[in-house]
C-alpha cells in the first residue's frame, strides 16, 4: 500500500479490459517488471508512467478489429463476459469514429440531465424533502381567519394573540401540544463585541410540541408560562454555543444580556435547530414578556402550532377549529373598526406553509421548463439516433451476412446507447454540481426570508441543499430510456429485413429509409419546435416583468443611499433620551466627510414589516369607525425627504422646531390626500391615527410624492409620515447619502456610533440598490433561469431541425442531381426543401402558439404588469423562432444546390 | 502443414529457442530488448504470444505466484516442435532471399 504498488487505478482499467487467466499472467508480469526493474532503475514516477502506458497499450490491443469476433460461436468460447467486453470495445470504436454525433449527443444528455438534477434538487430540498421535525406530518399550523377589509367574502388568515391562544388551548380536543412562536431580535452584549441575533419567543411547549430536544441543559417547563414576569432565561443555539462560548458544557447557569437584560442560559438546542423562523439562536419564553403587554388581545403576533393527537385526521380538527374559531369571536368581539363579520379560526399542515405561494410557483415553473428542456432534449436523442441508424443499416445487413444473430446486434446497439447515457449522464453531474455552485453564488446571502403574505416562515438557502442522487438516478434513467428505445429501433428493423434485400439497396437503401423515416423524425422535430416556443413566450413574460420592475417609479431615489438598522435599548433609553440620542448621532454622521445627508425613519423600504394603523377625521368621529382609512406609518426625521430624495409635493417637510412640546403635525402621501380629501386641499387640515399620541387631530403641512414601501410590485397605498421628535422610535433605520462605497462608509459611522454609546450596534447594513436587489431577485432569477433554459430549448430545436433536413437533403441528392439535370433553377431546389422545412415549423409553432395560450396563466401571479398571453411577446417569440429555423434548415439546403447532376446520378 | 511467422513472431521464437523451457514474458521481452535493441510494448507482446499459442507454435503453462507479483502466478512459455518447425520456414526463406545481398544493400542504404 505504499508508493510503490504500481497505479491503482491502472490496476482496475487492466482487470476491466483483460479476463480471467489472462488477467492474472500479464498484470502479474507487469507489477513484476515495474517492482524489481523500473523502480530501481528509473524512480517511482517513471515506473508509475510506464506502467501507464503498458496498460494503456493492451487497452488498445483489446480494441484492435482483430479481436473483435462477430460471429455467434465467439460467445461460446469467451463466455458471456468476454462477448460484453467485444461489445464495449466495439462501442467505443463506433462513437469515436463518429465524434460529431457523439460530442452532440453527450452534451445533450448533460444539460438535460444536468439541469433537471440541479432543478429537482432544489424542489426536493424546498418542497419535498420532510421537515427536520418528529412525524413532520402530523404539526400543524393553526390560524386565525379574519374578514377582509378590501374584499367583502373573503377571509385573511391571522396570526394569534396571546389572550384568544389561551382560550383556544383550554378547550382544544384535537391536538396532543400546542406552542406559540414569534420571531424576535435582540442585541446581545457582554462577552465580547455587542451583536444582533435573532431568536424566537416561545411558550413552553414548543419543543416538545415539534419533538425536539435540548442538547445539553433543560427544556423550559409549563409552569414557567404560568409564572407571570419569570426571571429571564434563554435557549441558545448550538453554533452561539460553539462561538461565545467555545462548547463549552459548564455553559449552563452563566447569564447573556438580550436587551441589556441578562438571561440565565438553561440549555442547548441541538445543531442545525434553528426554530421554525429558520434563524433563531436564542429561544426565550414568551413568559418574560410584560403581562400587561401579553394580556392584549388584539395585540396579533404569534404563530400557534400544533401537534395532532393520534388517531384524529385533520379533517377532524378543522371541524373543531371552527368551533374554537366562534368561541374565541364570543369571548373577543371585534371592535367595530375590524369588520363587521365574524372572525374564525383554521388550520394548514406545518409542511404546506415551508414557503410562500409565489416562490412554490416559481420552484415548480422552473421545474416544469427544465422538463420541456429534458423532453426537447431526449427528442432530439431519438432524432440523432434515428437517423444515425439509417446511416448504419448497411453495417447492420453486413454483420447480419456474417452471421450475427438479432440478438447479438441488439446487445451490440444497447451497448453504444448505455455508453452514450453514461457519458451524458457523468458529464450531466458536472453541469448539475456546477449549477448548484453558481446558484448559490448568485444568492449571496444563501438564506433569505421569504416576505409571503401571512404565515411563511421558513427560509431559502440554496447553499445548504446538497445535490440530489436520486433527481439524477431519475433523469439519468429517463435519458437511458430515450437513449435505449430509439437506438435499439434501427436495429430491430433492419435485423428483421432479409439479408439479400437489404444488400441490394446498396445506395439507394438510404434513399428509401430516409424518405421512410422522415414522418416520425418530422414529428419529432414539429414536438421540438412547439416546446421550444412555450418556453421561449415564458422566459419573453419574465424578462419583460424585469424591465417593467426596473422602470417602476420607487418614490425614491435608490443610488448612492446606505441603510442599516440601528435599536436603542429599551431598559437604559427612555422616550426622552431616544429624542435627544438620535439628533445627536445623525449631526456626528452628518460631519463626516463624503456625506450629503443623513435621516432617521423607522422602516427601510422593500424589508416589510412596516407599520400600519388607521386614521380619520377628529371633526366628524373621536375613535376610529369601520370606514376609517387603514394607512401605512413612517416615522420620519426632518431631512428624511431630501436624504432619501422623496418629492414634496405641497407644503414643508418636519422642522427641528417640531418637537415634543409643540404643535403636532404629519404629512401625508399622494394617494392619502386623494383617499382623505379628495379634491380638496390637505394643507391645514386636521387627521387622527391611531398610534399613541397622535389620535388627538395633528395638523397636515405636507403631501409627500407615493413611494413603494412594501415591495416593487405592489403599488403605493395611502402612507401617513410622523415627526420623529415628536414619537420617539427606538428601532429604526439610518438612511446616509453619499457617493461614497459602503465599504468606505460603514467603518466611519460605526465609529461614530461608538463615541455616543458602545453598546448600541449597527446591524443589517445595506445599500439601497441591494435592498432593492432582494426585493426583485425571484423575478430576476426566473427571468434569467427560464431565458437559460429558453436559450437551450432553442438551441437544441434548431439542431433537430438541422439534422433532420440535413438527412432529407442527403437521401434526396439523386433526385435533386435528376431535377437539376433536367433543367430545374437553383430558386426551385430551395423552395422544394425550405418549403417542407417550413411546413413542419408552421404546425410546431401553431401547436406551440395553442400550448402557450392554454398553460401561460400558470405563471400569471408570477408576472408583473404584462398580461401572460401577450400577443406581442407571443407573436415577437414564434418569429424568432422560425427565423432561427430558417437558418438552420437554409445552412444544409444550400448544400443541395451544390449538387453536381453528374456526380449525383454517378453514385449508383 | 506450412504456415509461416512475422517478423516480430520471429524474434519471439528466436528468443525462446534461445532461453529454452518455461521462459516467462519477462524474460523474453528482455531478449528483444537486448539482442535487438528494440523496446516491445505489452499490447503487441502479449497479443503475439496469444496467437503463437493459438496456432499450436508454443506451449504455456502457469507457474508459481511470487510477492513481487502482488501474488499473482505467472505464465511460463515453451516453444513447441510446430513452432521451430514454422521459425526455420520462414528464416530460411528469409536467408535464402538475402544470401549475397549484404554489401549491395550497404551501397544502396548509404
Amino acid at each position: 500500500m505504499d508508493a510503490h504498488d504500481p497505479p491503482r487505478l491502472a490496476g482496475w482499467l487492466l482487470r476491466l479490459i483483460l479476463s480471467g487467466d489472462r488477467y492474472e499472467s500479464i498484470a502479474g508480469d507487469l507489477e513484476e517488471t515495474f517492482r524489481v526493474s523500473r523502480v530501481p532503475l528509473y524512480g517511482v514516477r517513471q515506473a508509475r508512467r510506464w506502467f501507464w502506458r503498458e496498460t494503456m497499450s493492451l487497452a488498445l490491443a483489446r480494441l484492435r478489429p482483430h479481436t473483435i469476433d462477430l460471429r455467434p460461436s465467439a460467445r461460446h468460447r469467451g463466455g458471456p463476459m468476454l462477448g460484453f467486453r467485444q461489445d464495449l470495445a466495439y462501442g467505443v470504436r463506433t462513437l469515436l469514429r463518429a465524434p460529431g454525433f457523439t460530442c452532440i449527443a453527450v452534451l445533450t444528455l448533460a444539460l438535460g440531465v444536468g439541469a433537471n438534477t440541479a432543478i429537482f434538487t432544489l424542489v426536493n430540498g424546498l418542497l419535498l424533502r420532510p421537515l427536520p421535525f418528529h412525524e413532520p406530518d402530523r404539526l400543524m399550523l393553526v390560524h386565525l381567519t379574519m374578514p377582509s377589509r378590501e374584499e367583502p367574502g373573503v377571509f385573511e388568515e391571522v396570526v394569534w394573540s396571546y389572550p384568544k391562544a389561551q382560550t383556544f388551548n383550554a378547550q382544544q380536543q384535537s391536538f396532543a401540544s400546542t406552542a406559540l412562536v414569534t420571531p424576535r431580535q435582540w442585541t446581545l452584549t457582554g462577552a465580547g463585541e455587542p451583536e444582533r441575533i435573532r431568536g424566537e419567543l416561545v411558550t413552553a411547549r414548543y419543543l416538545s410540541t415539534l419533538g425536539v430536544t435540548p442538547q445539553i441543559g433543560r427544556d423550559f417547563t409549563p409552569q414557567e408560562d404560568a409564572t407571570p414576569d419569570l426571571a429571564p432565561i434563554v435557549l441558545i443555539d448550538h453554533a452561539l454555543w460553539q462561538q461565545r462560548f467555545g462548547g463549552d458544557p459548564r455553559v449552563l447557569g452563566r447569564t447573556i444580556a438580550l436587551a441589556d437584560v441578562p438571561h440565565t442560559i438553561v440549555g442547548v438546542l441541538p445543531a442545525g435547530f434553528r426554530g421554525l423562523t429558520g434563524a433563531a439562536q436564542a429561544l426565550v419564553p414568551m413568559s418574560t414578556l410584560p403581562v400587561r403587554q401579553l394580556q392584549q388581545p388584539w395585540a396579533h403576533g404569534y404563530y400557534l402550532v400544533a401537534r395532532l393527537k393520534p388517531g384524529i385526521a385533520a379533517m377532524q380538527a378543522q371541524t373543531e377549529l371552527r368551533l374554537l374559531g366562534d368561541r374565541v369571536n364570543a369571548a373577543f368581539p371585534p371592535p367595530g373598526n375590524m369588520g363587521q363579520q365574524a372572525w374564525s379560526a383554521g388550520a394548514i399542515p406545518l409542511d404546506g406553509a415551508r414557503l410562500d405561494p409565489r416562490m412554490r410557483r416559481a420552484v415548480l415553473v422552473l421545474a416544469a421548463a427544465v422538463g420541456f428542456v429534458l423532453l426537447i432534449g431526449c427528442v432530439n436523442l431519438a432524432n440523432l439516433l434515428l437517423a444515425r441508424g439509417l446511416t448504419r443499416q448497411r453495417e447492420v445487413a453486413v454483420r447480419v451476412a456474417l452471421g450475427a444473430s438479432r440478438l447479438r446486434l441488439m446487445r451490440q446497439f444497447l451497448t453504444e446507447s448505455l455508453l452514450l447515457a453514461l457519458c451524458g449522464g457523468a458529464a450531466g453531474l458536472l453541469v448539475a454540481f456546477g449549477a448548484m455552485k453558481a446558484a448559490a453564488r448568485l444568492l449571496p446571502d444563501a438564506a433569505v426570508i421569504v416576505p409571503g403574505r401571512g404565515l411563511s416562515l421558513t427560509r431559502v438557502g440554496i447553499g445548504l441543499i446538497d445535490l440530489d442522487l436520486t433527481a439524477l438516478a431519475f433523469t439519468l434513467a429517463l435519458a437511458v430510456a430515450t437513449a435505449l428505445l430509439f437506438g435499439l429501433l434501427p436495429a430491430w428493423q433492419a435485423s428483421r429485413w432479409s439479408v439479400a434485400q437489404t444488400m441490394k439497396m446498396g445506395g439507394a437503401g438510404a434513399l428509401a429509409q430516409g424518405t421512410r423515416g422522415f414522418g416520425v423524425r418530422a414529428a419529432l422535430v414539429l414536438t421540438e419546435i412547439a416546446l421550444a416556443l412555450v418556453l421561449l413566450v415564458a422566459s419573453g413574460l419574465m424578462l419583460q416583468s424585469v424591465r417593467n420592475l426596473q422602470q417602476t417609479a420607487l418614490g425614491f431615489q435608490p443610488d448612492g443611499l446606505l441603510t442599516s438598522r440601528l435599536s436603542v435599548p429599551r431598559a437604559t433609553y427612555d422616550t426622552g433620551r431616544t429624542a435627544r440620542f438620535v439628533p445627536e448621532l445623525l449631526d456626528r454622521i452628518r460631519a463626516l466627510p463624503g456625506v450629503t445627508a443623513v435621516a432617521y425613519g423607522d422602516c427601510p423600504p422593500f424589508a416589510g414589516g412596516c407599520s400600519g394603523t388607521v386614521a380619520w377625521f377628529p371633526e366628524r368621529q373621536s375613535h376610529p369607525t369601520p370606514d376609517s382609512l387603514g394607512v401605512g406609518l413612517q416615522w420620519a426625521t426632518p431631512d428624511y425627504f431630501t436624504t432619501l430624495g422623496i418629492r414634496l409635493v405641497r407644503g414643508r417637510a418636519f422642522s427641528p422646531d417640531d418637537r415634543e412640546g409643540r404643535p403636532k403635525v404629519l404629512i401625508v402621501n399622494e394617494q392619502a390626500a386623494r383617499a382623505l380629501w379628495p379634491g380638496q386641499d390637505p394643507l391645514g387640515k386636521r387627521l387622527s391615527v391611531g398610534q399613541g399620541n397622535f389620535e388627538d387631530g395633528p395638523e397636515v403641512i405636507g403631501i409627500a410624492a407615493d413611494v413603494r414601501y412594501r415591495q416593487v410590485e405592489t403599488a403605493p397605498t395611502p402612507d401617513v409620515y410622523l415627526p420623529f421628535a415628536q414619537a420617539p422610535v427606538r428601532d429604526g433605520v439610518l438612511f446616509v447619502r453619499s457617493p461614497l462605497s459602503a465599504a468606505a462608509l460603514t467603518p466611519a459611522i460605526r465609529a461614530e456610533l461608538h463615541k455616543v454609546d458602545p453598546n448600541i450596534p449597527l446591524s443589517d447594513v445595506k445599500t439601497m440598490g441591494h435592498r432593492l436587489g432582494d426585493a426583485t431577485w425571484r423575478t430576476r432569477l426566473l427571468a434569467d433561469l427560464l431565458g437559460l433554459f429558453a436559450a437551450l430549448a432553442l438551441l437544441l430545436a434548431a439542431i433537430g431541425l438541422y439534422g433532420v433536413i440535413a438527412q432529407a437533403v442527403e437521401a434526396r441528392t439523386r433526385e435533386i442531381g435528376l431535377r437539376l439535370a433536367l433543367g430545374a433553377a437553383q430558386r426551385d431546389i430551395l423552395r422544394l426543401i425550405l418549403g417542407r422545412s417550413l411546413a413542419m415549423v408552421g404546425a410546431g409553432i401553431a401547436v406551440g402558439i395553442a400550448l402557450s395560450v392554454a398553460s401561460m396563466s400558470v405563471i400569471e401571479s408570477l408576472l408583473f404588469e404584462v398580461t401572460p398571453n401577450d400577443p406581442m411577446t407571443i407573436a415577437g417569440l414564434a418569429l424568432l423562432l422560425m427565423t432561427v429555423s430558417l437558418v438552420a434548415s437554409y445552412v444544409p439546403a444550400r448544400r443541395a444546390l451544390r449538387v453536381d447532376p453528374l456526380t449525383s446520378l454517378r453514385t449508383e | 502443414m506450412r504456415e509461416s511467422v512475422g517478423e516480430f513472431e520471429q524474434l519471439i521464437l528466436f528468443a525462446l529457442v534461445r532461453l529454452g523451457a518455461d521462459v516467462s514474458a519477462i524474460a523474453i521481452r528482455e531478449q528483444i530488448d537486448a539482442r535487438a535493441g528494440r523496446a516491445v510494448s505489452s499490447g503487441a507482446l502479449y497479443t503475439a504470444l496469444e496467437r503463437l499459442e493459438t496456432r499450436g507454435f508454443v506451449v504455456s503453462r502457469f507457474g508459481d505466484p511470487t510477492p513481487e507479483r502482488g501474488g499473482k502466478r505467472k505464465r511460463l512459455y515453451t516453444i513447441e516442435p510446430a513452432g521451430a518447425r514454422a521459425l526455420t520456414r520462414s528464416y530460411d526463406a528469409l536467408r535464402k532471399m538475402a544470401n549475397g545481398l549484404g554489401a549491395k544493400l550497404g551501397t544502396l542504404g548509404s
